[in-house]
């Protein structure tokens, strides 16, 4: 098991080298430079601020001196927009995201998987056409279409819960909501055809013949391998849910971590940009690796052990 | 009075493509402690007799149209869902086809063996897994105490099935129903399962519905046996006489075909054409178009009927298939 993560890890150090190296080019490849801006700069000015973030360097010098710093200091460098340390950034936007992230993640889970159990046991029954045409639409209407939505009907007529903003509690409810729907949507469609496939299988009639109530034979025999398909999911929409949206957070107003994604690009501020993707990146290999060590928990047969061949 | 008397049972599955007489008016019946074969081509209708007994087809599609099932005074067809669990896994349990997916394969053989006592018997954990442990160790499974906290990926599937025989008469049912429960092991194993079913059947006094297609395992086993044809029985009779003088054509063309039956180098015999799609009604005799053995002539027009022969010996009241 041990070794297991461990090769995963390391498998996931390339993995972000790889990506470091692609959002590296194409931060370069993008036109302008941090400081072109509307106020005209003069030449000497921009000459010194190049020197300061050391962007005066060779290309080369460059892309291998930003991973360089990162192991030896722990620095991912000072965004040239704001001037402040990106690690500064990430860490304050990201307790943010994390919140709302883990918020939306457990709505998500609370809706999409009971929805999906209830539609797979009365199949082809008008519980399971409504709460999958239902799921479609989850899967289909946009965050920009539902937040509004949700603004216009929840917030202007419930008091206590504000139209966008982020300091009470209460306000996590609107933006968790809007994200975790389109996830709970997926988590829906696949926690169905995981239940049906598993409920198909011979080893459900064996329970049933044991003379097994109906609703045990749901929780205690099918639901640990009907889930194991949205499992394999939850992992990389975790990560991208506590990485934050730049579209929910724009509606409400919240200070999370999707809004450098795209601000990173629109200011050329490749020192943010690079930290995000790589940090969004991180995430990514984590979850995938939590997320099959959970199937491994949940599936003996694919459970890893130090004496199997991996 | 039988242990268990099946009358008239009707089973239809109503599909898209129309209704499935899977089953159409079956009855046998079965004394304690004997054993009773159920013989036929795929789809003939033997698995679902069975399914339908313990409620587990699927309905819909599934429907149980008519007939009784009377076992210890319960009518078993309609007793409803809650009564029938009681019955189900406790009294009547039931083994399948294939060990390979008829064991969970997320839960530990533990988990799964002592479900029925925690169950029916209401025992603790502890006891049920010291019971659990012995049942193991009575079909054969070495070092049972290590073994049990094993997942069934781990075991061969001769292996699988004796946990799941184990599984099945650890309540000390009062009927077995063995669906095919050698179709899918090998040649070797399938004579140690059969003998081990033998052994704990006469241990338990358990009686036992044997479902198979295989002629060879069921002269074995069986004391009765009952042939079924497109969703009736068309013939039934004690094992050897069945054997030494079987009258339905169908049976006729059934024990000519056996491999054993043949010199060698002498081409198989095989009976034409394939079983008639239940899914039309059937008017008449159903063997009719494939009876090369009889006269197809004089097959009846209208459903025949079982008769008596004398000394339990059963057949379908068709002169055709008699001829």
């Amino acid at each position: 098991m041990l070794r297991f993560i461990a090769s995963r890890l390391l498998q996931g150090l390339f993995v972000l080298f790889a990506l470091y190296t692609i959002t590296f080019f194409l931060a370069k490849a993008m036109p302008g430079e941090p400081f072109t801006t509307e106020k005209n700069l003069s030449e000497e000015s921009k000459a010194y601020q190049r020197a300061l973030y050391g962007l005066d360097k060779p290309i080369l010098h460059q892309y291998l001196i930003y991973p360089k710093n990162i192991i030896t200091e722990g620095s991912l460098a000072v965004s040239t927009s704001k001037g402040r340390p990106v690690k500064d950034i990430i860490s304050q936007s990201f307790k943010v995201s994390v919140v709302l992230g883990l918020s939306a993640l457990g709505i998500a889970i609370c809706i999409g998987v009971p929805i999906g159990v209830i539609s797979a046991v009365r199949r082809n029954s008008w519980v399971d056409w409504g709460t999958m045409a239902v799921a479609m639409i989850g899967i289909c209407v946009p965050a920009f279409t539902i937040g509004p939505l949700l603004q216009i009907f929840i917030a202007a007529n419930l008091p206590g819960i504000k139209v966008a903003g982020w300091g009470n509690p209460q306000d996590i409810l609107l933006p968790a909501i809007t994200l975790g729907l389109s996830t709970a949507a997926y988590l829906a469609r696949l926690t169905r055809g995981g239940m049906l496939e598993v409920l198909s299988q011979d080893f459900i009639r064996t329970a049933h013949a044991k003379g097994i109530p109906a609703s045990k034979v749901i929780t205690r025999h099918a639901l640990r391998g009907g889930i194991l398909p949205s499992v394999a999911f939850i992992g990389p929409a975790f990560a991208a849910l506590i990485s934050g949206s730049f579209i929910v957070e724009t509606i409400f107003q919240v200070p999370g971590m999707g809004q450098h994604f795209v601000n990173a690009v629109i200011s050329r501020d490749e020192f943010l940009l690079l930290g995000v993707a790589l940090f969004f990146g991180f995430l990514i290999v984590i979850m995938n690796l939590a997320a099959d060590i959970l199937t491994g928990i949940l599936d003996p047969r694919v459970r890893i052990t130090d004496n199997s061949p991996k | 009075m039988p242990l268990l008397e099946v009358n008239e049972l009707k089973t239809h599955f109503h599909t898209r493509n129309g209704i499935v007489r899977a089953v159409d008016g079956v009855s046998f019946s079965l004394e304690k402690g004997q054993t009773v074969g159920i013989v036929g081509e795929s789809g003939s209708g033997k698995s679902v007799t069975c399914y339908s007994l313990l409620g587990l087809i699927p309905m819909p599609p599934g429907k149980i149209e008519g007939g009784s099932a009377l076992f210890d005074s319960i009518d078993l067809l309609n007793c409803g869902e809650k009564k029938l669990r009681e019955v189900r896994g406790k009294r009547i349990s039931m083994i399948f086809q294939d060990p390979m997916t008829s064991l969970n394969p997320y839960l530990r053989i533990a988990t799964q063996i002592t479900e029925p006592l925690r169950l029916h018997m209401g025992m603790d954990k502890n006891r049920a897994l010291k019971e659990a442990i012995k049942a193991l160790g009575e079909v054969g499974i070495p070092e049972p105490d290590k073994r049990i906290q094993m997942y069934p990926h781990e075991f061969s599937g001769g292996m699988r099935q004796r946990v799941m025989i184990a599984m099945a008469l650890i309540t000390k049912p009062e009927i077995l129903i063995a669906d095919e429960p050698t179709t899918a092991l090998d040649v070797t194993v399938q004579k140690q399962i059969l003998d081990l079913i033998k052994e704990r059947q006469q241990e338990l006094g358990t009686a036992v519905i044997f479902i198979t297609h295989d002629l060879a395992v069921i002269s074995e086993v069986c004391d009765e046996i009952n042939v079924m044809y497109a969703g009736n029985i068309v013939e039934r009779a004690k094992a050897d006489e069945l054997f030494q003088k079987p009258l339905h054509a169908y049976t006729r063309a059934l024990l000519k075909s056996i491999p054993a039956m043949h010199a060698k180098g002498e081409e198989l015999y095989t009976i034409p054409g394939l079983p008639p799609d239940v899914s039309k009604l059937i008017r008449g005799c159903a063997f009719r178009p494939r009876n090369e053995l009889g006269d197809p002539e004089q097959c009846l027009p209208n459903k025949p009927t079982l008769k008596d022969t004398g000394n339990g010996h059963w057949v379908q009241d068709c002169p055709g298939c008699l001829a």
